[in-house]
């Protein structure tokens, strides 16, 4: 299996777009989530670190948006939980 | 008039003495679980810390757990005995999810390598940070 699978998908380059977002959230996620992945294509880091890390920080999120309104959880669903979703599916097929 | 008067007087002492109480025991409980985060987050970090690189007994593993989840439980029961603030209260939850979840890979993966739980350590602080800096702005209200 090739540590580079995960990084070779559709999603990477939308991680970059959402990188230069406004909002921090987004913004910051996107960078740690780029930060990680290109760990693991260092093989620094296993996919099973990188699942761990980005359920907790998907868990963070989750925790977040019950104290935000409708229009910015669907903004964040969107946009870096649904990339953090696939990302995490792709590892799940491959670990 | 003049019993008129000690009764208002008495009135206003007592909703005084309530007043200050009231304050008193927000202040305090922020106070408990101001000083409950600092330890629970040094202990978190600590135990990432001493399962990384190095592979330890699972026993250890267990009892060092089960000492943290202690920590937690008798904070989420200070907090439901005392000022039971659902805010707080969910704050302990998230906190003690994050350490289960760690504990959990620990099982399974038996040790954290150096860069692994480097990344990881960003995440937990930075979620206790963020817990904190809630109890400072209570404080802050308190006073």
């Amino acid at each position: 299996m090739k540590r580079s699978a995960v990084l070779n998908e559709a999603f990477l380059k939308e991680l970059k777009e959402v990188s230069s977002s406004d909002d921090p959230l987004i913004k910051g996620t996107a960078i740690k989530i780029r930060q990680w992945l290109k760990a693991l294509s260092e093989g620094s880091i296993s996919e099973y670190d990188l699942l761990h890390l980005l359920d907790s920080r998907r868990r963070k999120i989750l925790n977040y948006m019950n104290t935000l309104a409708i229009e910015k959880r669907n903004q964040l669903k969107k946009t870096i939980l649904r990339i953090i979703d696939l990302i995490m599916g792709a590892l799940l097929n491959q670990i | 008039m003049e019993r008129y008067i000690k009764r208002t007087c008495s009135a206003a002492i007592l909703l005084l003495i309530l007043l200050s109480g009231c304050s008193l025991l927000k202040d305090t409980t922020s106070h408990l679980a101001y000083r409950q985060l600092t330890e629970l987050k040094t202990f978190h970090l600590g135990f990432i810390d001493h399962f990384t690189e190095e592979e330890r007994d699972t026993t250890e593993m267990n009892e060092m757990f089960a000492e943290g989840r202690l920590m937690f439980d008798e904070a989420i029961e200070d907090e439901k005995t005392g000022a039971n603030d659902n805010l707080r209260l969910n704050t302990f939850s998230i906190l003690l999810e994050q350490f289960t979840r760690d504990y959990e890979y620990l099982k399974k993966k038996k040790k954290y390598t150096e860069p692994a739980a480097g990344w990881l350590k960003e995440e937990v602080e930075e979620n206790y940070t963020l817990a904190l800096k809630g109890e400072q702005l209570n404080k802050k209200e308190a006073k």
